[in-house]
């Protein structure tokens, strides 16, 4: 799984503002925790609904920036949690997708300048 | 908060924070941009008052589905342009929010600077064009005020004021009398302005200006393939009129078979396209105006009595110049003025021979012709009081209406050599033998009037 970030849009929209750059990084770093302890949460409580919102939730965020094999993971979530809900691979993809997120972490703080 | 001219309020609804502060980057990239953004579709809501002009919707919200957050906004105001963001796979979604009245949709996948700006320019376009025509019906309201669009002092006018504001306070039907010129579809555009109807359209249609085989077509409409020539399918003037008002002028020309359908729609109030079955409802309402006497119509047999009933409604007669007194110099005075700014000529008067020039006249054409001499003479004035020979009565009645100008005897008879003089070529033995007086007769009383230009011996 690629977890390196491609910030080739937020630097195209900007046209490299660092300053902008570094707000969206911190709110990914603000917020991504927040959305992936509801969805934690609504793992162990095996809510599907709103493990396919969360997952729903945090495509944008994901392609953004550049995590693309991760956007794909969180849409391939969503899909099952409203398609085949009872599917116990959404589960083990949730867990998967969130031991990602957690790498992915330091990978957002190097680029913060 | 009022936003300059040229501003536009951005609401940005998106539950993701981090790809709504990317969204607010580009879009307050163009400074008249004010952009803000709410998390929740019940925040958005709770902010619509701040009159937002563009709304981006995300199509799946926490706590609302796009669908009830979009239905909300176009119930507190329909002009809000509405773009749905959504995922690729929610395409279809977005599709049917479309079809309930969003604006446009956009794929987050393609939310990139590009298509965000076409986007949006392409809704400030419209909403611009919205507020253009909103300021142009404001416009037209002020501009059709009774104070403004109508002068007059005179008993016969304040008469007609009256009416007038009783015409506009109700729904009845009007009919408008009174000479050519008089200004019949200015009184009916007033009543428009002043009613209840002013948003909706105010139509005309001029039945003795249209081709009688044409008329029937124009009122009513037509369906595709009704006759030769309907391409398309067409609305007639009662259903562009819908929730406002139609005016139909020179109503006493209209045939009697058209008069005939024109009754049924009336008394309906509604109507059938030529060539089609399906029936129209239209809630308008009509003004009718005729330079001719109606009932004499119906007493000859060419205007349909139940008809002429119909249309009576509230009649007001438009008085002729002639009869208005000093409204003569009021709408002149306003005329001069409006030329003068027309046409950059700076502030300009009438002057005192000019007045009386004005004040012995008949006006056969009434205001009309009044505007027009007006105009002219505001052009040809060497100076900025306008003055007697700046002033060029024309009117092509001026023989008929020979006796309507106030005039002394001695004038009259002036009157009448320079009529004869210039009909034969100022050959005055021949004028002097056919109105049975001297020649010395015609030479002292050319002498006597300083207008007349002597002629070479």
């Amino acid at each position: 799984m690629e977890l390196t970030l491609d910030l080739t849009f937020l630097k195209e929209i900007s046209d490299g503002d660092q300053d902008f750059i570094n707000d969206v990084l911190n709110t990914f770093l603000d917020e991504m925790p927040k959305d992936i302890a509801q969805m934690n949460q609504a793992v162990a409580d095996q809510d599907i609904v709103m493990i396919g919102r969360m997952a729903h939730k945090t495509k944008s965020t994901l392609q953004t920036l550049g995590l693309f094999e991760l956007k794909e993971l969180a849409l391939k979530i969503e899909q099952l949690s409203k398609e085949t809900p009872k599917d116990p691979a959404i589960l083990r993809l949730s867990q998967k997708f969130m031991g990602h997120i957690d790498q992915v972490y330091p990978n957002v703080k190097e680029l913060v300048k | 908060m009022k936003l300059p001219n040229d501003g536009i309020r951005i609401f940005i609804v998106e539950d993701d924070l981090l790809f709504a502060k990317t969204i607010r980057y580009i879009l307050t990239l163009n400074p008249d941009h004010e952009v803000r953004v709410f998390k929740t579709g019940k925040e958005c809501l709770n902010n619509l008052h701040l009159n937002p002009h563009i709304v981006s919707l995300d199509y799946s919200l926490p706590d609302m589905t796009g669908d009830a957050v979009l239905k909300r906004i176009k119930t507190h105001n329909p002009d809000i342009g509405v773009i749905i963001l959504s995922g690729q796979q929610d395409v279809a979604t977005a599709v049917e929010l479309l079809q309930k009245g969003a604006d446009d949709y956009l794929t987050k996948d393609e939310a990139n600077k590009e298509r965000l700006f076409n986007i949006v320019e392409k809704l400030k376009k419209s909403i611009f064009l919205q507020k253009e025509v909103e300021t142009l019906k404001e416009e037209l309201t002020e501009k059709y005020q009774f104070s403004e669009s109508m002068k007059g002092n005179s008993p016969a006018m304040q008469k007609v004021f009256k009416l007038l504001e009783k015409a506009a306070k109700s729904n009845i039907t009007v009919s408008v009398t009174g000479e050519t010129g008089t200004g019949k579809e200015l009184v009916a555009k007033s009543v428009h302005y002043n009613s209840t109807r002013r948003k909706g359209n105010f139509v005309a249609i001029n039945v003795s200006a249209i081709p009688k085989d044409l008329l029937e077509s124009e009122l009513f409409g037509h369906e595709k393939g009704a006759f030769t020539g309907a391409a398309t399918r067409k609305q007639g003037k009662f259903e562009l009129a819908n929730n406002g008002t139609l005016f139909l002028d020179e109503i006493g020309e209209m045939e009697l078979h058209l008069q005939a359908k024109l009754l049924r729609a009336l008394q309906e109030r509604e109507i059938t396209r030529i060539g089609g079955n399906e029936t129209v409802k239209f809630d308008s309402r009509i003004i009718v105006a005729t330079h001719r006497n109606l009932s004499e119509l119906v007493s000859k047999g060419s205007f349909r009595e139940d008809l002429y009933y119909r249309l009576l409604g509230l009649p007001i007669h438009l008085p002729p110049l002639r009869q208005r007194g000093n409204d003569v110099l009021i709408l002149a005075k306003h005329f001069l003025n409006m030329t003068a700014k027309e046409n950059k000529l700076g502030p300009m008067k009438l002057g005192q021979t000019a007045k009386d020039k004005l004040l012995s006249y008949s006006f056969p054409g009434n205001i009309r012709e009044l505007k027009a001499i007006v105009e002219l003479g505001a052009i040809m004035c060497a100076g900025k009081t306008i003055q007697r020979d700046d002033l060029q009565f024309n009117s092509p009645k001026k023989a008929t209406n020979f006796f309507l100008e106030e005039m002394t005897l001695r004038e009259y008879n002036i009157k009448i050599v320079r009529h004869y003089l210039e009909k034969h070529d100022n050959h005055i033995p021949i004028v002097a033998k056919i109105l049975g007086i001297g020649k010395t007769t015609i030479y002292r009383m050319l002498k006597e009037d300083e207008e007349y230009p002597q002629r070479e011996a």
